[in-house]
């Protein structure tokens, strides 16, 4: 009788805990890397739209123009583009409501922008929380259906008289497997969870600058 | 956006699925350790042909050779059991011989065993009549010894006696000498001791003499009446030294004693001897001196 080794049939003969935490450790895993695609093209097309915007920002003499495409009905703003399109509504309106002061004006307009920017942020970070959670879970997860495993194994064996490793080996091998998920789980997560985090705060960082240069001209046309 | 989590999901599930499908091809690879397995014997058969007729020949031969050699083995078989039994008979009849032969043997045995028995009775009789007379003639001598032990210890006994007797003697003898010894020395040290006496008493006598000598020298009695006389307390160290003098029976005149006071104070240092052995000896430390000015 020689044990079947293979890697279906030992997943197969697991106990169910053993399983269970097998099966959320796959859903973890699965789930983990279609938000590492999904954000990876997100923040590469942010980034991509922020260099755009800003090319097209500096080279154009007249703000309006910008503006009227920007906010137009069938156009999806993002990123950039709805910073600039908050502060400029914002200081149009409050220029045509007029007698405001220049700073009250400045004012206005920023917190504008402020608020665009938040939006922003909360966007680009979203489920960021989840790889994190997955790359600092999942090895736990998965030690404690190898330690379920172990257990099992030697509890069966402590009921036989002559005990070989040949009886406990199969049990912890297939133990082991999910030890070996929580780890394949966690890892890209964590790499990933770390790359998208220093992303954003560069492109926040970038937003941020973008807002300031962003105020100067307004608060040059607020004080002509 | 949900375009893109679906195209993203895509992708996810695809990449597990690749790295599910290689773990179970390599795992398997590697779990299926290649097994011996001895391949089975084959039985191989040797075919001939022959015809029926000289079949049947053979197996009428075969038939008539076994019947033959049944015969045979009966016959020795039968021959065998003959042989068994005329053994048989021979060995009985050795058997009885035997028999009887063993038990003359055996009666000759116990005879002898007998015989045995009472040359060693005899001699265990003897051999105790023998450790009897020599037990007594230990317990003979040994009485023997006894007394002549007692006699010895008695001789003894007498000699220690006689020797603490004479050692008594010698210490009474000892402590007489002694005795006298002692008084002896007492007699010479009495006579030491007074002749020491007599000549401290002269010494004595004639510091006092010299003091005198030397407190009147220093005393004034200018305007005094004759006949007076005091008695003075003087403290002094070895080598006369005057630390303290004091009127210890007044003369009756103010002015005797005042002046007797200054003249041993001018006195100081009165000749005294220097020893302190000797100083002590004469009690010179705090001494009375009676001052009384001749004419």
């Amino acid at each position: 009788m020689t044990p079947d080794m293979s890697f279906v049939h030992l997943i197969l003969n697991a106990s169910i805990p053993v399983q269970a935490v097998m099966l959320m450790l796959v859903l973890a895993s699965v789930i983990s890397w279609t938000m590492i695609f999904k954000k990876r093209q997100l923040l590469t097309q942010a980034r991509r739209a922020a260099n755009a915007f800003e090319t097209e920002f500096w080279s154009l003499e007249e703000l309006t123009p910008l503006y009227q495409r920007v906010s137009a009905e069938d156009y999806e703003a993002e990123g950039m583009e709805l910073l600039f399109e908050a502060g400029f509504r914002e200081f149009v309106r409050l220029q045509k409501q007029g007698g405001m002061s220049a700073d009250a004006l400045m004012e206005g307009s920023m917190r504008a922008m402020r608020v665009a920017l938040n939006r922003e942020v909360e966007a680009l970070e979203a489920h960021l929380s989840f790889l994190a959670t997955v790359g600092s879970t999942s090895p736990y997860i998965g030690l404690f259906g190898t330690v379920w495993g172990i257990m099992n194994s030697f509890r069966a064996l402590g009921n036989v008289q002559q005990a070989s490793i040949a009886m406990v080996a199969p049990g912890i091998a297939e133990a082991l497997i999910a030890t070996a998920m929580g780890l394949f789980a966690a890892i890209p997560a964590v790499i990933a969870y770390n790359r998208f985090a220093n992303d954003v705060e560069r492109l926040v960082n970038r937003y941020d600058t973008f807002m300031e240069e962003f105020a100067a001209i307004l608060h040059r046309q607020a004080h002509r | 956006m949900k375009l893109l989590t679906l195209r993203a999901l895509c992708y996810s599930l695809l990449l597990h699925g690749v790295v599910i499908a290689a773990l179970v091809v390599t795992l398997d690879d590697a779990a299926r350790t290649p097994v011996f397995k001895p391949r089975p014997q084959e039985n191989i058969v040797e075919a001939v042909t022959v015809d029926d007729q000289a079949v049947e020949q053979e197996l009428q031969r075969l038939q008539e050779l076994e019947q033959e050699k049944q015969r045979a083995m009966e016959q020795k078989l039968k021959d065998l059991e003959e042989l068994a039994r005329v053994e048989e008979t021979r060995q009985r009849e050795a058997e009885q011989k035997k028999q009887a032969a063993e038990r003359q043997r055996r009666e000759a045995e116990q005879r002898q065993a007998e015989a045995e028995q009472k040359r060693k009775e005899a001699e265990r009789k003897q051999a105790a009549e023998r450790k009897r007379i020599e037990a007594e003639k230990r317990q003979a001598e040994a009485e023997l010894k006894r007394i002549e032990e007692k006699k010895r210890a008695a001789e003894a006994e007498r000699k220690r006696i006689e020797e603490e007797q004479r050692k008594a003697e010698a210490e009474r003898q000892r402590l007489a000498e002694e005795q006298r010894r002692k008084a002896a020395e007492a007699a010479e040290l009495e006579r030491q001791v007074e002749a020491q006496r007599a000549q401290d008493q002269k010494t004595l006598q004639n510091i006092v003499e010299q003091i005198y000598l030397v407190v009147s020298r220093n005393f004034n009695k200018t305007g005094l009446p004759k006949g007076l006389e005091g008695v003075l307390s003087v403290q002094t160290i070895p080598g006369g030294e005057v630390i303290s003098v004091t009127i210890n029976e007044s003369s009756g005149n103010e002015v005797f004693d005042r002046r007797a006071v200054t003249a041993v104070q001018t006195a100081s240092p009165l000749p005294l001897p220097a020893d302190p052995a000797l100083f002590d000896r004469l009690r010179l430390r705090k001494f009375n001196f009676k001052f009384a000015p001749r004419d």
